[in-house]
């Protein structure tokens, strides 16, 4: 009778490491699902921001007069006075508490022969013709996640017709 | 051999009420949760359907009017119709799905060319604390190439 009693602990003993190996496994698996859908939440809402910053970028390059908006890094705004989007100079941090974004504004660079792109990291010393037709719009959205930096970009090219 | 005692059937009474109230606690949660993303996603089904509705419309349209809660493209005009969204006359908006807010404001640089941002509060119905806000900005892409320029 006494053997049998502690038989009986010990199979206790046993259902809790197995139970406690279950949980373990299983803890993981969730975390990385909850990880997995905040992810694309976050790349959700990211992809509404770059779209916005090509979608104003667009529209702002329509007006003859901002064509000439030199090379650099701006970020979407509205004109409240006129009712316009306008582009203002440098990136902007801390959209929705979280995402940070840039609209870069870059000259495109062709070969004087076939007028085929080269690109435009090396527009510095293309070695080609700056055509002032043309202009590439890079729309960048940046934000922290689970202490590393995650972006989505968009890149459009405006032909000036 | 000899039957359980008073305190042993006691406590086995305990136990097993501990573990039904504790699953029972957790079927309820689980089900709730599953409820809540159910919804959740009729929700971002909703939104995404709406999204691509109106950047596709919107940038390849020829004629846009817009007023703070309509929309015309061309022959197609969006209004808010009883907490629905009708594409001339026919929802195209779920009957789970109330929609609160819907508002267009043309921020174009360009007469002619517009751009607008549409702003859209999505509830739903039977889990009014699920809501969404979709806010898309959309450019109307210019089709009618000029000359000039330089």
């Amino acid at each position: 009778m006494l053997n049998r009693r502690g038989y009986i602990v010990l199979e206790a003993l046993l259902s809790i490491v197995v139970l406690s190996l279950v949980v373990l496994a299983v803890f993981p698996m969730l975390s990385f699902l909850l990880k997995r859908s905040e992810r694309s939440k976050y790349e959700a809402a990211a992809s509404l921001l770059v779209q916005e910053g090509i979608e104003v970028a667009y529209n702002v390059f329509l007006d003859e007069d901002e064509w000439g908006l030199s090379n650099g890094d701006y970020h979407p705004s509205l004109n409240a006075s006129r009712g316009e989007w306008v582009l203002l100079v440098g990136g902007e941090q801390d959209i929705e508490t979280r995402f940070d974004r840039v609209v870069n504004v870059a000259s495109v660079c062709r070969t004087s022969g076939t007028g085929e792109v080269i690109d435009p990291e090396t527009y510095e010393s293309c070695g080609g013709v700056v055509d002032y037709l043309s202009k590439w719009v890079t729309t960048r959205v940046s934000w922290e996640e689970g202490g590393e930096t995650k972006s989505l970009e968009a890149k459009l090219m405006l032909l000036k017709v | 051999m000899r039957g359980f005692t008073l305190i042993e059937i006691l406590l086995g009474v305990a136990i097993s009420v501990l573990i039904f109230i504790t699953a029972g606690s957790v079927m309820v949660t689980l089900y709730n949760s599953s409820t809540r993303t159910k919804q959740s996603q009729s929700l971002e089904q909703t939104k995404n359907d709406l999204q691509l509705e109106f950047l596709n419309n919107v940038r390849w349209g020829e004629e846009i009017e817009s007023n703070l809660n309509s929309l015309r493209v061309d022959e197609t005009v969006y209004e808010l119709v009883d907490g629905r969204i009708n594409k001339n006359g026919e929802a195209i908006t779920s009957s789970e799905v109330e929609v609160r807010d819907f508002s267009v404001v043309d921020y174009s640089t360009s007469d002619g060319v517009a751009s607008l941002e549409i702003s859209i509060e999505l509830v739903n119905k039977r889990l009014p604390s699920v809501s969404e806000r979709l806010r898309v900005v959309v450019s109307q892409r210019q089709m009618e190439i000029t000359e000039g320029g330089g």
